[in-house]
């Protein structure tokens, strides 16, 4: 058969063929049994679709739009006042639900539950830890949360950002001007908190509360961490000295002024 | 019977097209009846032997060339020869098949009203009253119907300007291509839904119960 003809067949069986059309197909079936087989095979359809009513309700069914034309139809129609507001609504919906998420930190960051566990240090602990220099054997730091200067006033709330690798057992300590240093965090008397590992993996994240001191001058807080299994208040201070290498210590100066 | 058929061959690109070499179109401008009508019972005899017992393909093709050489004695355009030959065997072999399948149900005994015989262009089956007939074309109807809603896009367009009783020409115009593109897309537009149409098509035609 071969490929002019085998184009014409389909027009045979839907009567679609011109006078020329149709002489040659048929001619071309003279010679050709593959064709004349197919026409025989087409007659079928032919015969159904030279009933008219039979026609017009194949006309009916293809003159309805499927699917995709529904849909490519409704976007080139005018666009009505619902659409706007339709697009405006899902706009603003989206904007919120950015804004929500930009917002509140990740609370896989943060560290569910922090509490003193073992010993606490005894104020030879602490001016012990105050001698040791700033290291960083795990990663860690501190910093005072939503301020880029250091200057505070005296009695002035200090909201601090400690990001650290957990578990870990976690103090801070501070000190004020040329005085002894204390602990601040956890309470006086509370043993350094023992940090657990946030569920996402990354480092923990916590946030403390302290207050300024009243004096002038400068201060300094002093971040202290501890593997997890190291309970420092529970080694005599002659021992400390073999465990200062596993200690991670971070400083924070910042300056309180009366303004 | 020797009535000299001339065709009105132009040079168009068609014939080159189909194959024809200027030899062989000079060959079938002369043409006699009786010659076209033996290339005509070829035709017949192979289409019915490849679906018929070869009894039943002999009976079929003496049967279609009585017919067009006695009622149909009148018509001697080749094509139009071709044309009538392609529906008799179409509806015979039909015929032959619904009849053999009747006697298998009747358990073999002979069927009184043999749907085989006579002309089966005067049977077409919308005049028929047969309420199988009807059945079975309101079956055929509803499968091509489903069948044809289930074509997109192009093919969806194309068949809908042909029943609409548009030529390829015309389709070619409306669509700013040509016509040879039509056709291609046209058959393979054909090809899609004879796969849709699919074994169901193929049963409620009759094919199936050979």
């Amino acid at each position: 058969m071969t490929g002019a003809a085998k184009h014409l067949v389909a027009g045979y069986a839907t009567d679609s063929l011109g006078e020329a059309e149709r002489r040659e197909l048929l001619r071309a079936a003279l010679d050709d049994q593959a064709l004349f087989d197919t026409l025989v095979e087409e007659d079928g359809l032919r015969a159904l679709l030279q009933d008219s009513a039979a026609r017009q309700e194949v006309l009916a069914v293809l003159e309805e739009p499927t699917g995709w034309e529904r849909v490519r139809a409704w976007f080139e129609r005018p666009a009505t006042l619902l659409d706007l507001g339709a697009v405006a609504t899902l706009v603003l919906g989206a904007l919120a639900g950015y804004a929500l998420l930009a917002i509140r930190p990740a609370p896989s960051a943060h560290t569910p539950a922090a509490r003193p566990m073992g010993a606490p240090l005894s104020p030879q602990h602490v001016a012990w830890l105050f001698q040791l220099p700033e290291q960083q054997v795990a990663p860690a730091g501190i910093e005072i949360a939503n301020r880029r200067d250091s200057v505070l006033a005296p009695g002035e709330p200090l909201h601090l950002r400690l990001s650290l690798r957990a578990p870990a057992r976690v103090a801070l300590l501070e000190q004020r001007a040329d005085r002894p240093g204390t602990q601040a965090w956890p309470g006086l008397g509370q043993a350094p908190a023992l940090v657990p590992r946030p569920a996402s993996g990354g480092p923990a994240i916590h946030h403390v509360s302290l207050e300024t001191p009243a004096e002038e001058g400068a201060h300094r807080l002093r971040l202290v961490i501890a593997p997890a299994a190291l309970d420092l208040g529970a080694l005599a201070p002659e021992d400390l000295a073999a465990v200062a290498s596993q200690l991670t210590i971070v400083d924070l100066r910042y300056q309180v002024t009366q303004r | 019977m020797r009535a000299e058929l001339t065709f009105a061959i132009g040079r168009s690109s068609w014939f080159t097209a189909l194959g024809y070499s200027p030899a062989a179109m000079a060959d079938e401008a002369t043409l006699s009846r009786d010659e076209v009508l033996g290339r005509v019972r070829a035709r017949v005899l192979a289409a019915a032997r490849a679906r018929l017992s070869p009894a039943d393909a002999e009976d079929l093709t003496q049967e279609a060339l009585i017919l067009l050489t006695t009622k149909y004695a009148h018509v001697t355009a080749a094509e139009e020869l071709v044309a009538l030959g392609v529906r008799i065997v179409a509806l015979k072999r039909t015929a032959f098949w619904r009849k053999a399948a009747r006697r298998q149900a009747a358990g073999d005994t002979p069927v009184v009203a043999d749907s085989a015989d006579g002309d089966p262009l005067e049977r077409a089956p919308a005049d028929s009253p047969d309420p199988e007939a009807i059945a079975r074309a309101r079956q055929r109807l509803a499968i091509f119907v489903e069948a044809a809603a289930r074509l997109d896009g192009r093919c969806r367009e194309i068949l809908r300007r042909k029943l609409q009783g548009a030529s390829f020409v015309e389709i070619a115009s409306e669509l700013r291509r040509p016509v040879n593109t039509v056709y291609s897309w046209d058959h393979r537009c054909h090809q899609r839904l004879k796969r849709l149409l699919g074994d169901r098509w193929a049963y409620v035609s009759g094919e199936e119960l050979r």
